[in-house]
């Protein structure tokens, strides 16, 4: 085999690879319940997590109107040396609900709270990823792709030489 | 010269290409479980298990095919009717093999970092790749002895699967026989030195770990060259 379809060949097998692991990452979503007693107005962060670019699925239980906040690794510093509000999501006045939304990037995340209400109250929360991760999925395409060019490329190269 | 002998006969298509997929497969297939982000290393330790059955493979099938499978095919004897040295032979195959598997797991292992937002200067990256090639030495020195006391190529092939297969599943998860048990240790050690999370590793239990493997290859390597050079005979 060629040394230019060969490399091509290696190229289109780690992108199929990478989709099939990306499909198998897939099937399994993480699912991670949490309490959090919360004292009347009062703002509490929960504790940093890496978060892969997937969906992301907040269930929200409250008896009184609470606000939500998902912060990033830049929203985590701002937070922490100068309490300056910058959140990459914001579901506001939640009591009962679930919230879908999908994440464009991997990295820190970490779910802020206020409870900007007289009384105290216990919130739970039941935070789900699930789905493809985007960034393994875009690897994939995009080695395959140059490994169908660079492949098909070699071939058109060797029959034009002969 | 012997090196790009090596290349072409023994990782022509598609070995290379088998051994990336087993590569990606085995260390790529796990998610993220330990989603705090300050113990997120942790996930680094999740695909070792796997990856150990997939270097017994590799290493069972590729040293296998190098020594056993070029005496049954005459390789060897060609090769040697070459002004060439014995020793050369052995270290060229010997290196060639190891290098390139050991290359294509660790380049599989480093995308880790970006999967797991780690710093391209994590040292639990690297300290995992080291236990990687201490297990990929080990496996490798045991398959060229057995390849060449052997020199049957399927035999060959099916001993060291199922000698190392055997030891890895009864010695369980104990500290010093198993992959698992020894690349547990030396993570562990590292962590503590780099991140303080307990529990803590001795020293010795460290040096016990990474020297066992590597006395036992350093043994069987010397075996297997006095073996090669002055007793072995090649018809």
């Amino acid at each position: 085999m060629k040394k230019l379809s060969r490399l091509g060949a290696n190229l289109l097998l780690v992108g199929i690879s990478l989709f099939m692991i990306t499909t198998l990452r897939a099937s399994s979503p993480y699912s991670f319940p949490t309490r959090v007693s919360m004292p009347s107005d009062s703002w509490s962060m929960l504790n940093p997590e890496l978060w892969s670019p997937r969906n992301f699925r907040l269930e929200v239980s409250s008896k009184v109107l609470i606000d939500i906040f998902v912060l990033d690794r830049d929203g985590i510093e701002l937070w922490e040396e100068q309490e300056m509000l910058r959140p990459l999501f914001s579901f506001n006045a939640t009591e009962h609900k679930i919230h879908n939304v999908e994440l464009s990037k991997r990295g820190k995340f970490a779910l802020l709270i206020h409870n900007p209400s007289d009384s105290n109250v216990d919130v739970m929360l039941s935070t789900t990823l699930y789905g493809l991760e985007n960034d393994l999925l875009l690897a994939s395409t995009t080695m395959s792709i140059f490994g169908i060019i660079i492949f098909l490329s070699a071939k058109v190269k060797y029959r034009k030489k002969r | 010269m012997l090196v790009i002998w090596e290349l072409e006969e023994n990782w022509d298509f598609p070995v290379l290409e088998l051994v990336i997929l087993g590569a990606i497969f085995s260390i790529l297939n796990q998610p993220i479980i330990f989603l705090d982000f300050d113990g997120r290393c942790r996930n680094l330790t999740s695909s070792i298990g796997i990856v150990s059955i997939f270097l017994i493979f590799n290493v069972g099938a590729l040293f296998s095919r190098s020594f056993a499978g070029s005496f049954s095919k005459g390789e060897m004897q060609t090769l040697l009717s070459y002004p060439l040295k014995r020793s050369n032979v052995l270290a060229a195959k010997f290196l060639t093999n190891l290098l390139i598997l050991f290359t294509v797991y660790a380049t599989v292992f480093s995308l880790n970092i970006p999967l797991l937002a780690l710093s391209p200067l994590e040292p639990m990256v690297y300290v995992s790749m080291m236990s990687i090639l201490v297990q990929v030495i080990f496996l490798s020195t045991s398959a060229t002895t057995l390849s060449l006391l052997i020199k049957n190529e399927v035999i060959s092939v099916l001993t060291v699967i199922l000698l190392f297969f055997g030891l890895e599943s009864i010695t369980g998860k104990d500290k010093y026989l198993s992959f698992s048990g020894r690349h547990e240790l030396v993570f562990g050690y590292f962590e503590y030195l780099t991140r303080g999370i307990i529990p803590e590793v001795a020293f010795q239990e460290v040096v016990i770990a990474l020297l066992f493997p590597l006395s036992l290859s350093m043994f069987l390597l010397v075996v297997s060259l006095l073996y090669f050079n002055y007793i072995m005979e090649i018809d």
